[in-house]
């Protein structure tokens, strides 16, 4: 009983520590000057956070996004409060993509290694429309990420 | 005798969940007389979808959105296996800084009302962020 009954409480602690270390974080407060790189629905993209700044508690972001060696221009905003991203992916200042997803904690404020996930939705092209997933890796700074 | 009584009871409420709100029915069309919404709790905001297309699974629909701000047009899909509704609002500068994304669901209480319900994300200079909306029409055109 002795036994079963530390069993118990050390595996309580574990499971406690486990969980206070994945959210023992906070999220980046700043991602202008970073640079992200993966896929969405598949195909490589890559993004480029030039500015944020203005916009409320989710400051605006500007940035451009760039896909198949097609750039776009990429505006939305950033929550630092709770790690939401935004972006409206536009040609000719009319977005035909917008991305919805969040930014993981890490322990350290560099953007190194950061995961940013969710979905998009495709707004044009009546055989494709729909939602999509996408899934990207920050890069502390633009020039850092490979195309 | 007391057994049998409780398994009925048993399997009525299970019926009864099973039955329950989760599965209210997507319309085939969206194209509809009026859609009554109301945005991040504001309004009356009037959207007409005239359009809705035949191809892929989430076909585009494209009509106009109408609040206090003015007439704007609305480009984007909707899917009827499943009831998903996702639209950009294009301002009169011919960009968009809005995207609704909702489920659109036939009320069990009267088969030709339809509820539109989601969340729209907004860019602003000042106001960013996630919002809900909500609404309904009242009468359902014929699809197509």
């Amino acid at each position: 009983m002795f036994h079963l009954r530390n069993t118990l409480a050390a595996a309580s602690l574990l499971i406690s520590a486990t969980t206070s270390a994945a959210f023992a974080a906070n999220w980046p407060t700043n991602l202008a000057g970073s640079g992200w790189q993966g896929t969405a629905n598949g195909s490589a993209l890559t993004l480029e956070v030039k500015t944020q700044g203005g916009g409320g508690a989710c400051a605006s972001i500007t940035g451009t996004m760039t896909a198949g060696g097609a750039t776009s221009t990429a505006t939305g905003y950033y929550c630092p409060a709770t790690g939401a991203v935004v972006v409206f992916r536009s040609n000719n200042n009319q977005p035909f993509q917008v991305f919805s997803g969040s930014i993981s904690q890490s322990p350290a404020n560099a953007l190194e290694g950061y995961a940013l996930s969710g979905s998009f939705g495709q707004y044009y092209d009546g055989a494709i429309t729909g939602f999509y997933p996408f899934s990207l890796i920050g890069s502390a700074q633009i020039s850092s990420v490979r195309y | 005798m007391k057994k049998s009584i409780m398994l009925l009871s048993a399997a009525g409420l299970a019926g009864m969940l099973a039955s329950g709100s989760a599965f209210a029915q997507a319309p085939a069309s969206v194209v509809s007389a009026t859609w009554d919404l109301r945005a991040n709790n504001a309004g009356p905001v009037t959207l007409d979808i005239k359009s809705q297309g035949t191809v892929g699974n989430c076909p585009t629909i494209s009509g106009t959105f109408v609040d206090s701000a003015g007439t704007s047009d609305v480009v984007g899909f909707y899917c009827p296996s499943t009831g998903l509704i996702s639209f950009l609002r294009t301002n009169s500068k011919g960009s968009s800084s809005q995207a609704y994304t909702g489920q659109v669901i036939t009320l069990s209480t009267n088969p030709t009302v339809l509820e539109m319900d989601g969340t729209f994300l907004a860019v602003s200079s000042t106001a960013n962020g996630a919002y809900p909306f909500e609404g309904s029409n009242a009468v359902v055109k014929s699809p197509g």
